[in-house]
């Protein structure tokens, strides 16, 4: 273990440490045991409620509805768009490997159970998958707990955008103190060919020129959602290692912060890619 | 006071001796009547046990407590088994006897089952928390636990699933504990393979 070493965990770790395969687990696990710290932040707890959270709602409405899984995963394949199936987190498919014996109704209550145990104490085991919570950004849509307000029907997520949260929302106010490292990334990304920047690279170069001419247009803007990447790195300033299974963004921010970044592949059976803060050139992602 | 028999329909009923034959005929329209509603007791005194709703037998209901006595000897004797199942992985873990320990750990598997299946007795949080210690325990090889593993295992049958009432709060602290000490409690709802294992 690397002695008061700290890792920042994003979006796509904390997801992966509950939901992916138990091998993938098995990895971020091994990789965590070297660091004597690992740390969030409110912006990745929020990403993860709406993500997470909203699908666990999704699945249990399409349970509700059609009365068995293989209604349900049948619907999963015929309505959903590929991409957003592969985007999905929460996997049904493995309830009847793990209770063999069951049959309908028993798999769909045990299906109903998971999913609301997942909704009603997730986000609890979200704080406590982690050594600490970063709060300095204020994010009000990670505030807000999520009410059961009919079991196994209705659920309240809260807000999911920056501009439905008035004046709860910290987020602006969280940027004024990050206006140097909002500079720093600005001036790495003009540097960057237009080719490596994907969409929300974008996104995030013209936010950081709006936030800096005018920092109270933050929230009205949503940031959480349109560049919840770059917020993200702001919480992370400061946290020497930025651990995700999604490099695309990170690899531009890690750098432009002087972080290190390691990305975990989401085939367990490769290797986790380490890109050093001192090293010349890193892999592309 | 003395009773005898009398010639009712229902033949079962008891009446003083003596009892005037309009005082008997009150009596049999009364009890023609009972017919209508679910009474506790049947006419030989004898205290059964009456159906429960089948609204409050949903799985979702939060409904009270063991109510059939029936049921509760079951839960009791699945639930005594759990408790000794557990800790038998206990003690077979502390010698390393790894045949014992994966024995006590089907026979675990096999109690939570029935406990599984006397769930409509049970609060919501209750069946909550046995569907994820079931699926927590489904699919590990119980050889390679460590002892603070079977420690959590037992601490977690013998103060909640064996206990007569869980909470909320009690499921979110078992989680913690399965979790923090290297199980899976969300396994069944994990991917086997990533989906892009392939690439």
């Amino acid at each position: 273990m690397k002695s008061g070493s700290a890792i920042f965990l994003d979006t796509s770790i904390q997801i992966a440490r509950i939901l992916h395969s138990p091998e993938t687990k098995a990895r971020i696990r091994s990789r965590l045991n070297q660091f004597s710290l690992s740390v969030t932040s409110e912006v990745v707890k929020q990403e993860y409620k709406r993500r997470v959270c909203a699908e666990a709602v999704y699945l249990l409405n399409q349970i509700n509805a059609r009365g068995s899984l293989q209604a349900v995963q049948y619907h999963l394949v015929n309505e959903l768009p590929v991409q957003l199936g592969r985007k999905r987190t929460i996997c049904l498919d493995m309830l009847t490997a793990f209770f063999g014996k069951d049959r309908e109704p028993e798999l769909s209550e045990r299906a109903k159970r998971y999913l609301r145990t997942l909704l009603r104490h997730g986000m609890a085991q979200f704080e406590s998958s982690v050594g600490h919570v970063i709060r300095e950004s204020g994010c009000a849509c990670a505030r807000h707990t999520i009410q059961e307000r009919v079991a196994y029907r209705r659920y309240d997520l809260g807000p999911t955008k920056c501009s439905q949260t008035g004046t709860a929302c910290g987020i602006a106010h969280f940027l004024t103190g990050k206006r140097e490292q909002l500079e720093m990334v600005r001036d790495f990304l003009a540097n960057v060919p237009m080719t490596r920047k994907s969409t929300e690279i974008q996104n995030s170069e013209h936010f950081i020129e709006m936030v800096l001419a005018d920092q109270e247009s933050a929230q009205k803007y949503d940031p959480c959602t349109k560049v919840g990447d770059l917020i993200i790195a702001m919480e992370s300033v400061g946290i020497p290692v930025f651990f995700t299974l999604n490099g695309k963004e990170s690899q531009h921010l890690c750098r432009a912060l002087v972080q290190e970044l390691i990305v975990r592949p989401i085939n367990p059976d490769r290797d986790d890619t380490v890109c050093s803060a001192s090293a010349e050139e890193w892999p592309q992602f | 006071m003395s009773f005898e028999t009398g010639p009712s329909p229902t033949g079962g009923v008891a009446f003083p001796k003596g009892t005037s034959g309009a005082f008997r005929f009150l009596a049999d329209a009364q009890e023609s009547n009972l017919g209508k509603y679910r009474v506790p007791y049947d006419q030989t005194s004898a205290f059964t046990v009456t159906e429960r709703p089948e609204k409050s037998r949903q799985f979702d209901s939060t409904a009270s407590p063991l109510r059939t006595p029936m049921n509760h000897g079951a839960f009791r004797r699945a639930a005594r088994g759990a408790r000794q199942a557990a800790a038998g992985m206990l003690a077979a873990c502390s010698t390393r006897d790894l045949i014992s320990l994966s024995n006590h750990g089907f026979c675990l598997n096999d109690r939570l089952a029935q406990l599984w299946e006397l769930r409509a007795e049970r609060e919501g949080d209750w069946c909550d928390l046995i569907n994820l210690v079931q699926g927590s325990l489904a699919r590990i090889e119980f050889e390679r636990l460590n002892g603070h593993q079977c420690k959590v295992v037992k601490t977690i049958v013998d103060d909640y699933i064996a206990s007569s009432w869980v909470e909320s709060e009690n499921v979110r602290f078992c989680l913690d504990l399965l979790t923090k000490s290297g199980f899976d409690p969300f396994g069944p709802i994990s991917s086997t393979v990533d989906l892009d294992a392939a690439e």
